[in-house]
């Protein structure tokens, strides 16, 4: 059962079956969860927001017309729900902030050398998890979903090239980070 | 000559640029090591982005939302059942009534032929059925069986919403 794709997997839910569609909820969770704690910064809010989540692709199951992938078109309900779930919390001029016409820049606070010893990869996570919420969610899907510049833009409802403008500028901000904060060495 | 900037050293890494491009920059890099080093990083956050690990939730959340699933499931096809419901009463008394409506055309030409007789026998059932009506079903008399008509159409929309209402609030008890 575990073998079998997601359209076939939606062909035996409409069938009836719906127990398998607890496959796609196990196939597609924690990529899922992880984009979504990296939009919300809050690990039970973005749980919550995945039951909702699983919940609507659930009902709207008729409504997918397979003209995209299955991941592409839940990945837009995940990411639309986050936004709204930011909007109803007022947190919507984050996002508008972040459009990719912005200079973008982290600050981080973050200092690992005095109390650890450097660890680059920890650095990064937390570099990520200041990045504004589009770039953020961009790396989400590129790197842990190995979802194309296509897929995202279609899940993000943007341009191909904005895709691609987010993702380099995610890269070299998180590059010169990591250089100001002398891990080059470590790194190298 | 291409800049040798932050963009086409994505392009790079992305493996976007062509043969020409790609020539001009290798050369570009050999002669600078800063660049080098700019690409260098560019490529350690590209790998060190691509074993970024997912968070991880817990073991009973696929069962959790399966429960919500089966629940929607079954409030769905309870819905489903309560349209049918009031779509079929008004289906069965609206066939009445064009029964009904028939028998009296047919009565009122005469009933001549032996088709028309057969027709009559046919529709006889209709006539037992709408029989305790048929008093009612005077044009006179039509105009009030609208109204009731249209108030039962008014009280089925409401008690579709309500009953709506009442799944969305049972869900959200469950969340």
């Amino acid at each position: 059962m575990k073998n079998l794709t997601d359209l076939e997997i939606i062909e035996s839910v409409k069938k009836g079956n719906q127990s398998d569609y607890a496959i796609l909820i196990d196939r597609y969770k924690n990529k899922a969860f992880s984009l979504l704690v990296r939009m919300l910064k809050n690990e039970m809010e973005a749980e919550e927001v995945l039951q909702d989540c699983f919940l609507k692709a659930f009902k709207s199951l008729d409504n997918f017309r397979q003209e995209s992938k299955f991941s592409t078109w839940f990945y837009r309900i995940v990411y639309n729900t986050a936004l709204t779930r930011l909007s109803a919390k007022k947190r919507k001029i984050e996002v508008e902030m972040s459009s990719i016409d912005d200079h973008l820049e982290i600050r981080s606070d973050y200092d690992f050398r005095g109390t650890e010893q450097k660890d680059s990869s920890k650095f990064l996570h937390k570099l990520i998890d200041e990045l504004p919420l589009k770039y953020a969610s961009v790396i989400s899907m590129y790197y842990l979903d190995n979802m194309s510049c296509e897929e995202i833009s279609e899940a993000m409802e943007t341009s191909v090239a904005n895709i691609k403008v987010m993702l380099h500028r995610s890269r070299n901000a998180l590059r010169d980070q990591l250089i100001k904060n002398n891990y080059a060495e470590e790194l190298l | 000559m291409i800049e040798l900037n932050d963009e086409i050293l994505n392009k790079y890494l992305d493996g976007e640029l062509n043969g020409t491009e790609l020539n001009e920059i290798r050369e570009r890099l050999k002669n600078s090591e800063h660049d080098r080093l700019r690409l260098a990083m560019l490529q350690k956050v590209h790998s060190e982005l691509g074993r970024l690990e997912a968070f991880k939730l817990p073991d009973d959340f696929t069962s959790l939302v399966m429960s919500k699933v089966q629940k929607e499931a079954k409030y769905a096809q309870k819905d489903r059942f309560f349209v049918f419901s009031v779509f079929s009463v008004f289906f069965i008394i609206i066939a009445g009534i064009i029964g009904y409506l028939l028998v009296l055309s047919i009565h009122s030409t005469g009933g001549s032929t032996q088709d028309v007789q057969n027709f009559n026998n046919y529709v006889n059932f209709v006539t037992v059925l709408s029989g305790s009506i048929k008093e009612l079903m005077t044009p006179k008399n039509i105009s009030v069986i609208g109204s009731i008509l249209s108030f039962g159409v008014i009280i089925s929309g409401y008690l579709f919403f309500e009953n709506q209402r009442q799944s969305r609030r049972n869900l959200s008890k469950l969340r």
